[in-house]
């Protein structure tokens, strides 16, 4: 009887390590499949989600660098098959703008217009850039820069090509 | 004088202060005794808990022990046995009657299941659900709460037997070092993706709920946009077979999303296009290992997965689903073939086999404790079902309404099932995204509800006008079509049948002859094992590395 106990204890005991060892292993993130979902349906059933926006757009900037807000409606119009989009995003979110401009730690804006300025990922931007630009002093290289990235994006495709 | 009255009031004080500090210290100490009291009783609760949620019974004097029998006849109850004299369920129960060792009645056990199998029985035919009111004892031990002084030995060892199958699951389960791999594979895979078709790719298989098998492929799935949707596997193609050897600067991809970064060199090569029911995929090698199967807008495949996911939560005790459908799938993927000496492991899909065992845990949550039980009852019900006449769905085998109709019983989600009406109401509207209500003057002609409901009723009265009635039918549980989508012919059903049959019966007789044997799980397991030989080595050096 003590022998057997004393065994089995040894046996849950190892399958307790066993267990505890490769608990970590099977958790995984029913958020983040939501949000792949969520990202599916904008781009192919036309469903309009904000999270999912925000992922499109983010990568939309990250691809071709600043842009106006103007060219960043046409260019989600373009990707997602929704002809009213902005006729949605005014109803939503009060207009494309006015929802990058909740994303503040994620778009930084220029002064350049009042209505249809120029957007980019705050993260792509260096450390003094956004000094001058918290100080009310856009920097214009910001923008010719991202104009030379998408050209070179472009050269690069047509020599392969 | 006064100045002795103010010594004596100062070592008064400060004798004042020790005492308080010494019994701060005390209670401090008594706290620490406290807790780790309490860590020692959580411990002996794992240990407790531990012992019901791994079933089946093991007898070093090579008799099936009290769980063993259990196990065996639940099998058998679910396949249709009853209590006849000579059944082995009736002499188990006159064998183990006198056995004053067993605290938890077996009559009541036996009396209790077959009660509640024939009721359930009455009710949907094969699959019999067992509620949790009923059935008290089960109830109590499949929540693990059973006091250890409650606890039969034979009940003690059947850890035994759980801990063969822990170390099958324990092998094939991805280690940390394979989930780094996989997830610098998937972001180069991502990346190489993007750079070639401008375009956001996701992982839509089971890797991303960490219950693959070790040569699973890497499936990832690119959302492409309606412009961009013709010739979309030609030009990846294309791409990839140029990319492989171009060592690009695209921090800017990291810089949007981590995701992206590898933490490796990898290589992409033989990159080719396959058809597949009228969709294509992109096929390449990944780092001469591995499989790489690219498909475009797999909606349904991630909408899969995170019904997946969010059945393996609601079952929980601790990934008991993931680590089923390993233990399931890997009996399937390698096993079948030695049983049924031909390759039939493509007959069912990933997605359909999941939703058989879907159906399982469905019916039977409150009796499966371990991923054996599962696999048991997985054979023990399909080993049933009869393809000509039936269908399996998420609330079990359903018959068709006739010979050739491709019309069906339907059963409604009932309380003592896992998924009730709203779960899987909540992943019909994420499987058929409701298109948005007509508005008028920015108000809605119907509501939210109603447009729900006239939705689901459309899109059912057409899957079930679009269903195709094969030699084995599985029903999708969210568009109601057919998740074999090529017509299998008898012969292959017969092969398919005959599998589950032959698994059964050779784990019925593991289980009959104890279960004790070390060896007797490659009864069940010996291509698994012979195939992975090496990872049974790795897993008993991380068992003795942490210990």
């Amino acid at each position: 009887m003590s022998f057997s106990l004393l065994f089995a204890v040894f046996v849950a005991t190892v399958d307790t390590v066993v267990s505890f060892h490769h608990r970590s292993n099977w958790a995984t993130s029913s958020t983040k499949l939501l949000q792949h979902i969520l990202y599916c349906n904008l781009l192919t059933e036309s469903v309009l989600v904000e999270t999912a926006l925000l992922t499109l757009t983010s990568e939309i900037l990250a691809e071709k660098g600043a842009l106006p807000v103007g060219e960043v409606g046409k260019t989600l119009t373009e990707m997602t098959g929704i002809s009213n989009l902005s006729h949605k995003l005014k109803e939503k979110f009060g207009g494309l703008k006015k929802f990058l401009e909740r994303f503040q730690d994620l778009f930084v804006f220029s002064n350049d217009h009042p209505f249809n300025p120029h957007v980019l990922i705050r993260a792509g931007v260096s450390a003094e850039q956004l000094r001058l630009i918290d100080s009310g002093n856009f920097p214009s290289t910001l923008i010719v820069r991202a104009r030379k990235v998408h050209f070179g994006c472009i050269l690069c495709y047509l020599l392969q090509s | 004088m006064f100045h002795f009255l103010c010594t004596c009031f100062n070592a008064f004080s400060i004798q004042i202060a020790s005492l308080t500090a010494q019994s701060t210290q005390f209670k401090k100490s008594l706290e620490v005794l406290e807790s780790r009291s309490s860590q020692l009783a959580d411990l002996i609760l794992t240990l407790t808990r531990s012992v019901p949620s791994h079933d089946n019974g093991v007898s070093h004097s090579g008799k099936s022990s009290h769980a063993n029998v259990n196990s065996v006849d639940r099998m058998l109850l679910s396949t249709g046995v009853t209590s006849k004299s000579n059944t082995p369920l009736s002499s188990a129960r006159s064998e183990y009657s006198s056995d004053s060792n067993m605290k938890l009645s077996l009559d009541l056990l036996i009396q209790s299941q077959l009660t509640l199998s024939s009721t359930a029985d009455n009710k949907h035919g094969s699959l019999s659900p067992v509620s949790d009111e009923s059935s008290p004892d089960i109830a109590d031990s499949s929540r693990g709460f059973l006091p250890i002084s409650q606890l039969s030995v034979a009940e003690l060892l059947t850890m035994t037997t759980a801990k063969h199958c822990n170390d099958i699951i324990a092998a094939l389960q991805p280690s940390d070092d394979e989930l780094i791999y996989h997830f610098s594979a998937l972001g180069h895979v991502r990346k190489q993706v993007r750079l070639s078709i401008c375009c956001t790719s996701f992982g839509c298989g089971l890797h991303e709920l960490h219950c693959n098998l070790p040569d699973d492929p890497i499936k990832v799935t690119a959302i492409i946009c309606k412009y961009q949707v013709p010739n979309w596997q030609k030009t990846l193609c294309d791409a990839l077979s140029q990319l492989a050897f171009i060592d690009y600067d695209v921090t800017f991809y990291e810089l949007l999303e981590p995701d992206y970064q590898s933490s490796a060199e990898h290589a992409m090569t033989n990159a080719a296009v396959t058809s597949d029911h009228m969709s294509y995929r992109v096929t390449c090698s990944f780092d001469d290992l591995h499989e790489v199967e690219i498909s475009a807008n797999s909606r349904a495949d991630l909408c899969m997965l995170a019904f997946l996911d969010e059945v393996s939560n609601l079952v929980g005790k601790d990934h008991l689903f993931k680590r089923s459908l390993l233990l399931i799938r890997a009996w399937w993927m390698y096993e079948t073939e030695a049983l049924t000496g031909s390759v039939i492991k493509l007959y069912l899909s990933d997605c359909t086999l999941c939703i058989m065992i879907c159906a399982i845990f469905n019916l039977h949550h409150a009796e499966i404790r371990s991923p054996l039980d599962a696999f048991g009852l997985f054979l023990s019900v399909y080993s049933n079902y009869d393809g000509a006449s039936q269908a399996i769905t998420l609330q079990g085998i359903v018959s068709f309404h006739s010979a050739t109709s491709s019309q069906f019983t339907v059963i409604e989600p009932q309380e003592s099932h896992l998924l009730s009406s709203q779960f899987l109401d909540r992943f019909w509207s994420m499987f058929n995204v409701l298109p948005t209500p007509s508005t008028k003057n920015g108000i809605a002609a119907v509501s939210v509800e109603e447009a729900k409901a006239a939705h689901k009723q459309s899109m059912q009265s057409k899957s079930s006008q679009q269903f195709t009635r094969f030699g084995f039918n599985v029903i999708h549980p969210f568009t109601s079509l057919n998740m074999i989508q090529e017509k299998i012919s008898s012969r292959r059903v017969g092969r398919i049948v005959s599998a589950f049959q032959s698994g059964f019966s050779a784990l019925y007789k593991w289980l009959q002859d104890g279960a004790s044997e070390a060896s007797g799980i490659s009864i069940l397991f010996p291509v698994t094992i012979s195939k992975f030989a090496t990872r049974f080595v790795d897993i008993d050096q991380r068992i003795h590395d942490s210990m």
